[in-house]
């Protein structure tokens, strides 16, 4: 491989990985944070008991809603199972006459769902948005439509895969330098850790940002729908198979008993239901349908089956998808990782650690490389102050705004309106005071102020949970539920080594160097390969 | 049969580890020749690609190249941490 | 003579960055466009299922936008790097226009 080539790449490497490497950064630590959904989902709402019959649940859903929306022209039932909550319900009421139909109901209205608890009754729980917060950020960030911010992450995932790319090409001996860890020597201590960690989970580092760019496919590639179909709804009805649609007749039926479609529909799926929708419920032309749960297969699109409302006889079972829709859905399913049992799991949370590492690791890199070339490193260039900057207030404040929302997720009043959003405003918060002292102090100085409060808070959440309720790490230990402990066992762990990193980077004290004189050279060398 | 690839893997990148000079300076005293080198390589690739073979035996097609990648990346990380971690004897 | 020397770096510099400058206007605009247009030409040519076809284009665009970016900065000049991928992102249009006409849309 010529130098030349080399070389461009390392050139694109740098570029590609830094300019939106904030986004990316944000992007990692919250779908990091995500393959714990369900757990965190759990784990927010402390005052749920752990689901033990999900069929219990199931007929309390149906019961519920055949209460408080019995004329609905839907249902929506999220099937609960031992990870859940319970079951999130919807309802989609009948629309009056003379309303245009489309428009979906804003998300998150909160008049038309509830969430069924293990006892089968509607259960309350303080207001959040517990794990689910994260999955939507990593996509859809905050406070902006969410067309705007999938494009943003979309873009950015599309540097990211060029970075890896070109990062594979321009290193020369990815191999041998993967075993090399040089410690105490600045810069290449820095290559070698951000090295490592690229290196290390190469495979998983690929597929994730590849397949994070298939799920957002259908907005940043549309292209080929458009060569193809006049109408991209004949498309979606071949990917997104559906049982025919029901009309209401007006005469009303007695809906049948749900809990024997889902064992029904599990029998013949082989695993259980995950989502149950009812079109028409208490009609005569009711008209139930099953999904069997992403956590048996990898393709995420799972297989559907649809049922008669009143008889519970069988009439419909989606087609199998061609090979390549299975493809895509499978690499969704890779992404979304709802296949993974508990090892595969950590394996997955692992890896999207070491993806953050190896990105904050990049940023700090470029700051570290270009200060050793400084001319005067006490006034460096307009581009450097800003990246060291961002960078503090990004890698060293989105952290403790992550902090931020679960201690406010445990110390919010229960009762306070608009808790969930609150949740949300105070990882902001938490999160813009951090960029506040990066952008006032000289950066050095608040790393180990951003660290510090970051790892206390974290430690002091388990602490909080034994101490103030009833789901503190040792009870949660001795009632086996070992999602809710590994949840505060792992903050506590995260928390010890932020305080570690903390103390660290108050601790460090650069080598002083005189600022060099600037002398004439014939041309500016290009930026050395990231491998020397 | 699920923990071979994973054992397979950690060999794998420990004795690929070994073919390089500093690592093998610090567990055996010198760098290695050029006939032990390629030994440890070859042998290294041998078991990383084997240990495709367990994972499909264990988790079929789909889930097997699953198994694989995880396997081969926690082989990386726990030879990277053996290797670099642990202390060498004293020469 | 050192005026003419410090002339020329500084036409250096600015040189080099033309060439930057190219080469992102070929990766990013240039890059997606061409990537797009062969979504487009591969999903009327692949065989089979046109569902199939589409989705099977679509995966391998995201690919081609990551290629063409590193095609912008390996290529031998900024120049090159454009026209090669309007070069190449014109011959999918041909195909596309060509396949659309012989045989419409669904």
């Amino acid at each position: 491989m010529s130098k030349g080539f080399r070389q461009s790449q390392a050139f694109l490497h740098t570029w590609s990985g830094m300019l939106l490497g904030w986004v990316l950064f944000l992007v990692f630590v919250a779908g990091t944070i995500a393959f714990w959904r369900e757990g965190l989902n759990r784990w927010t709402r402390p005052e749920i008991a752990r689901v033990e019959q999900p069929m219990r649940v199931l007929a309390g859903a149906q019961a519920f809603l055949a209460d408080k929306a019995p004329d609905a022209k839907g249902w929506t039932i999220a099937v609960a199972s031992a990870a859940t909550p319970g079951a999130q319900v919807f309802w989609q009421p009948q629309p009056k006459p003379g309303e245009e139909k489309g428009r979906r109901g804003r998300r998150g209205r909160r008049d038309t769902q509830a969430l069924i608890g293990g006892d089968g009754q509607v259960a309350h729980a303080r207001e959040t948005r517990g794990g689910d917060f994260f999955y939507r950020f990593h996509f859809d960030l905050h406070y902006m439509p969410v067309i705007w911010a999938r494009w943003l992450v979309g873009f950015a995932s599309m540097m990211m895969l060029v970075a890896i790319l070109s990062g594979i090409v321009t290193h020369k001996k990815i191999f041998r330098d993967f075993f090399t860890l040089r410690r105490h020597r600045g810069q290449r201590s820095w290559l070698d850790g951000h090295n490592a960690t690229a290196v290390l989970a190469l495979p998983f580092h690929l597929m994730i940002t590849y397949t994070g760019l298939v799920t957002l496919m259908a907005l940043l590639m549309p292209w080929a729908v458009v060569a193809n179909y006049t109408d991209e709804r004949a498309m979606g009805e071949t990917l997104f198979p559906t049982a025919p649609v029901v009309e209401r007749t007006g005469r009303p039926a007695p809906l049948v008993d749900l809990t024997r479609i889902a064992a029904d529909a599990e029998r013949r799926l082989g695993s259980p239901a995950s989502f149950i929708e009812v079109a028409e419920p208490g009609d005569a032309a009711a008209r139930i349908t099953v999904s069997q749960s992403p956590n048996a297969t990898l393709n995420t699109r799972t297989p559907r089956l649809a049922y008669d409302g009143v008889t519970g006889a069988l009439v419909w079972r989606s087609p199998a998808p061609g090979p390549a829709a299975e493809t895509a859905g499978a690499m969704i399913g890779l992404h979304a990782g709802r296949f993974a049992g508990d090892g595969v799991r950590w394996l997955y949370f692992l890896c999207g650690v070491g993806g953050t590492l190896m990105v904050a690791s990049g940023l700090v890199l470029w700051t570290v490389k270009r200060r050793e070339k400084l001319p005067d490193p006490a006034r460096p260039h307009l581009g450097f102050r800003i990246v060291e900057r961002l960078n503090v207030a990004t890698i060293g404040g989105f952290p403790l705004g992550v902090a931020g929302f679960f201690a406010a997720n445990r110390l919010l009043p229960v009762a306070m309106a608009g808790r969930a959003e609150w949740e949300v405003h105070g990882l902001f918060l938490a999160w813009a005071a951090a960029a506040l002292l990066a952008f006032a102090l000289p950066p050095a100085r608040v790393w180990p102020l951003v660290f510090a409060p970051t790892g206390a808070l974290l430690l002091a959440i388990p602490v909080y949970d034994i101490v103030a309720t009833d789901r503190g790490l040792p009870a949660m230990l001795m009632q086996g539920d070992l999602m809710i402990a590994g949840v505060d066992a792992t903050m506590a762990v995260f928390g010890l080594a932020f305080l570690m990193i903390a103390r660290r980077t108050a601790r460090y004290r650069p080598v002083s160097r005189k600022p060099r004189t600037p002398r004439a050279t014939a041309v500016r060398p290009m930026v050395p390969e990231p491998a020397e | 049969m699920s923990l071979l690839p994973l054992l397979l893997a950690i060999t794998a990148f420990l004795l690929l580890g070994l073919a390089t000079d500093a690592h093998h300076r610090l567990r055996f005293g010198s760098a290695p020749g050029p006939a032990r080198r390629i030994l440890l390589r070859k042998v290294g690739w041998i078991a990383l690609v084997g240990a495709f073979v367990p994972a499909i035996l264990a988790q079929g097609w789909i889930f097997g190249p699953i198994l694989w990648s995880g396997a081969i990346m926690g082989g990386a990380a726990a030879a990277f941490l053996a290797l670099n971690m642990l202390p060498g004897p004293r020469h | 003579m050192m005026a003419h020397a410090g002339e020329a770096h500084a036409r250096a510099r600015w040189a080099r960055r033309g060439d930057i400058a190219l080469r992102i206007v070929a990766a990013i605009p240039l890059g997606y466009a061409s990537a797009s247009l062969w979504a487009m030409a591969l999903a009327r040519i692949l065989p089979g299922d046109r569902t199939e076809a589409t989705v099977t284009a679509s995966l391998i665009a995201l690919a081609l936008c990551a290629g063409a970016a590193m095609w912008a900065f390996a290529a031998r000049s900024g120049w090159r790097a454009l026209w090669t991928l309007a070069a190449a992102g014109a011959l999918a249009a041909a195909i596309t226009w060509f396949s659309v006409q012989a045989t419409g849309r669904l």
